[in-house]
């Protein structure tokens, strides 16, 4: 019997044999769905946008788990899926506001204030507001390397970006969020 | 740049400050499964039936080349290519047919012959072919 230990190709060959696709469709939601939604609710603070772009990343996967390419990871795949679906969100919001950067940061800072979701001290709100503050892409793997460890080996398959353009990405953000954290 | 960069950081306040509402991960996986039933429903059943469906599209096809291919022969057989030396038999069975007068008739249509460059020597090439003489004469 399938459980949520059970190895991740075991579950898309049972997903695949079409009798226990549910089953094992529920089994591999269950298994990343915590990793997912934190990696997407950093990017876009507010809970019912991620919980949007979660279902999203799960309903994408399983209409391609059937082409799915079993040389990368299932984790790295739907990852991917995720890091898509997010920076699609936040370039549509960017256009469709056509605010000033500057106080669309200040929205979010605002909303970080009253989110009943958001765990954090006056240091991790400042925090949060200087991470605000970077590119998209600069941010994602910022938190990727930050927050989940993630070798740069398993990033640069992820966003398809070399490893020296992904180790200077991260260490200018450090530097910017540094700044920010200095003159705030 | 690594090491450097790892003494910023290390100033940075640590832990994932998001947290999700109480029991969300419990009813995600359902909601998910739901959302994918209920759009997703045809398309899965078009996996289910994916490789019955391949199978009965390959015997289709095996069927109608096999159909092609006797019709082919049949018509080849019932039909057989002439041959070149047939094929000039049939033309100079027909050229037999064709009238001399005709020819030189036609050739003495002004709006034929007038507008050809080379009348004087297509008149030489029919004396050539033993038209005769008074047949010509009657019309030029």
């Amino acid at each position: 019997m399938a459980d949520i230990h059970t190895d991740d190709f075991e579950l898309i060959d049972l997903f695949l044999s079409g009798t226990h696709s549910e089953e094992a469709f529920n089994l591999i939601v269950k298994k990343y769905q915590k990793q997912v939604y934190a990696t997407i609710r950093k990017m876009v603070i507010d809970h019912d946008d991620t919980n949007d772009l979660v279902q999203n990343t799960f309903i994408k996967a399983w209409k391609n788990l059937s082409n799915f390419n079993k040389s990368s990871k299932l984790f790295t795949w739907l990852y991917r899926i995720a890091v898509n679906e997010t920076i699609t969100f936040l370039n549509t919001r960017k256009k469709r506001n056509l605010i000033p950067f500057s106080t669309k940061e200040y929205d979010l800072s605002e909303k970080l204030e009253s989110d009943p979701w958001f765990d954090g001290d006056e240091a991790q709100k400042k925090f949060q507001a200087a991470l605000l503050t970077l590119p998209h892409k600069q941010k994602l793997v910022f938190n990727m390397r930050y927050y989940d460890d993630m070798p740069y080996e398993q990033m640069s398959e992820i966003l398809d970006t070399s490893e020296g353009a992904l180790k200077a990405s991260y260490h200018h953000a450090a530097k910017k969020i540094h700044d920010y954290l200095m003159n705030h | 740049m690594m090491e450097n960069t790892d003494e910023i950081v290390k100033k940075f306040p640590q832990g994932d400050p998001f947290k999700a509402p109480e029991g969300y991960f419990d009813q995600l996986s359902v909601e998910i499964s739901e959302k994918v039933n209920h759009n997703y429903k045809s398309a899965r059943q078009f996996i289910h039936w994916k490789h019955p469906l391949k199978l009965a599209a390959s015997f289709a096809l095996l069927v109608i080349l096999t159909y092609a291919a006797i019709v082919f022969i049949k018509f080849s057989t019932n039909n057989p290519t002439k041959t070149l030396a047939e094929a000039s038999d049939t033309l100079d069975a027909e050229y037999a047919f064709l009238d001399e007068k005709a020819i030189v008739h036609y050739m003495a249509d002004t709006s034929v012959v007038s507008t050809d460059p080379n009348a004087d020597s297509m008149i030489e090439f029919l004396i050539d072919q033993n038209v005769s003489y008074e047949l010509l004469a009657d019309y030029y």
